[in-house]
């Protein structure tokens, strides 16, 4: 099979690889470009002996590394919020591990892969993503409030936050006590369930606070269709009752690394 | 062997290919590049600007100037070789087409367009799997055009009113026939390479221009399909009432097409 189409398929993910390291689309594509024009004007060099893949990404990362200092990051183009904040935090990790970061996470290249990538043992490469891991997890670093009247629930809820390394600015079991806590703590994060201790609604809740500050909400509750009837103030994350860990941890670091608990469609 | 496909610029390699180091991921990186992809997502959607699919055709294009010729067979050699495969052509087309006529004109077919391509044929390929994607493309080619066409035969008419109701075994099969023609064409095919010719899941997914693993899911479905006919009597037409069991009727059809395959 000839070379243009094994390689044609890849192009759109190396395309958003490329955005992803760079920081903007025109830069991005540059590179892209570049990169082509290197297999066009010497197709031996492009290597056989790997998954067409892998060698189309191989040879993008040869040109990324030959440049020596890495092009200031342009003036943010036009794009969602989403991609503004994710650009943002990306950009703080220092390049190689922004890079091996992106192989292995967004791009989904094994270990192996990406030591070939970047041109370091597998070890290294895990060194690097953790050290890409933990920037993020110093900026999205975040103090959390808990809006929940079941105190076994309660406590599960506060070892997984402070398990993903956030703080807990404490647990309101009611409506007044949730608005008090949250004046006096300003958390970046509320978790709320809906049926409150006192029948207050952890519904009315969140909108009075929502009223104050806008600021990313999950809920988690036993009774989703409450939430669906239309009274769900938007924007906010639902997590049906029984929750599973993963989930909750997962919704808690999207909505601390996007800043936002908007839906996140494209 | 066969002529280049044309560049496939929207096809998307399957998920799991796409991610094969997420399984082995800690939780939180899997969650990120989850995260991270959904914000780029625009882009991997977004066509390909103008300069790289010319800097693809002129890539495609230097690979072809530079192309190495391949090994061509003599024309004896070729003839030798072609003969050696016609009784699995006309077993293929038989089955395929369901109609011993059919199948006669198919080959014939067949064995033009392969004589008058012989150049493109690589020696030392396989001839059977080459062929077969002759008969192939002749087939729904053939199809496509028969599409508005009702298959009355006037001779056949005359026959069917003149010859008696056929053997008991020979009807048994006849069945099993008419199930394998209710298929959907793709199984019927699949079921009939894989079962009958005896063919590898891998010559037969290159013949067919599909993966291995849509083979493999269409040659279980049409086995199930098949038997689910055969019990259920759900026949188009004629005598629906086989007592056989689809997999033992199968095991004959097969029987009869690898007896046919090696006269």
């Amino acid at each position: 099979m000839s070379l243009a189409v094994q390689i044609a398929p890849h192009l759109p993910f190396l395309r958003r690889y490329a955005r992803a390291l760079t920081g903007t689309q025109g830069a991005g594509d540059a590179l892209v470009g570049s990169t082509l024009e290197a297999i066009v004007a010497a197709p031996t060099g492009f290597p056989r002996e790997v998954a067409p893949r892998l060698g189309l990404y191989r040879m993008f990362q040869a040109l990324w590394m030959s440049i020596r200092t890495e092009p200031a990051r342009p003036a943010q183009e036009p794009g969602t919020d989403f991609e503004a904040t994710a650009n943002s935090r990306l950009a703080a990790i220092p390049s190689l591990a922004r890079q091996a970061l992106l192989l292995s996470a967004m791009e989904g290249f094994t270990v192996s892969d990406v030591a070939y990538l970047i041109n370091r043992t597998p070890s290294q490469v895990e060194a690097l993503v953790a050290e890409a891991m933990a920037e993020i997890e110093r900026q999205t670093v975040a103090q959390v409030m808990i809006i929940e009247d079941e105190p076994l629930i309660a406590i599960n809820l506060e070892m997984i936050v402070r398990d993903l390394g956030h703080g807990v600015t404490g647990i309101a079991t009611t409506h007044a006590e949730a608005l008090a806590l949250f004046r006096t703590t300003e958390p970046a994060l509320v978790l709320a369930d809906i049926q409150l201790a006192d029948a207050s609604s952890g519904i009315d809740a969140v909108k009075d606070i929502l009223a104050q500050q806008a600021i990313p909400v999950i809920f988690i509750t036993a009774f989703p269709e409450r939430l669906l009837t239309g009274e769900r103030p938007e924007p906010t994350f639902l997590i049906p009752k029984p929750f599973q860990t993963a989930a909750v941890q997962a919704a808690i670091s999207q909505a601390l690394f996007f800043k936002s608990t908007k839906a996140l469609t494209v | 062997m066969t002529p280049p496909l044309p560049i496939g610029r929207n096809r998307r390699p399957p998920l799991a290919a796409r991610l094969p180091g997420a399984a082995n991921q800690p939780p939180a990186v899997r969650d990120l590049g989850a995260l991270l992809r959904s914000v780029f997502a625009t882009v991997e959607e977004a066509p390909l600007p103008d300069r790289f699919a010319q800097l693809l055709d002129a890539l495609a294009a230097g690979e072809a100037a530079t192309a190495i010729p391949h090994p061509v067979l003599g024309d004896g050699a070729f003839k030798a070789q072609l003969t050696a495969v016609i009784p699995h052509l006309r077993a293929f087309g038989r089955s395929l087409s369901g109609n011993p006529d059919l199948a006669d004109d198919l080959v014939q077919e067949t064995l033009l367009k392969a004589w008058s391509a012989r150049e493109r044929f690589q020696a030392g390929t396989n001839m059977r799997a080459w062929t077969y994607v002759i008969l192939r493309n002749v087939y729904f080619s053939h199809t496509r055009r028969g599409r508005f066409k009702g298959d009355w035969d006037e001779l056949s008419a005359d026959l069917l009113l003149a010859v008696p109701a056929t053997q008991e075994d020979t009807v048994a099969l006849s069945d099993l026939q008419r199930g394998l023609m209710q298929l959907p064409v793709a199984q019927r095919e699949a079921l009939i390479l894989v079962g009958a010719g005896g063919m590898p899941y891998g010559e037969v997914a290159a013949i067919c221009g599909c993966a291995i693993g849509t083979i493999k899911s269409r040659v279980a479905r049409a086995r199930v399909a098949l038997e689910a006919l055969m019990t259920s009597g759900q026949l188009n037409g004629g005598r629906a009432d086989a007592d056989d069991t689809g997999v033992a009727a199968l095991d004959a059809i097969m029987h009869q097409v690898s007896l046919l395959s090696s006269r």
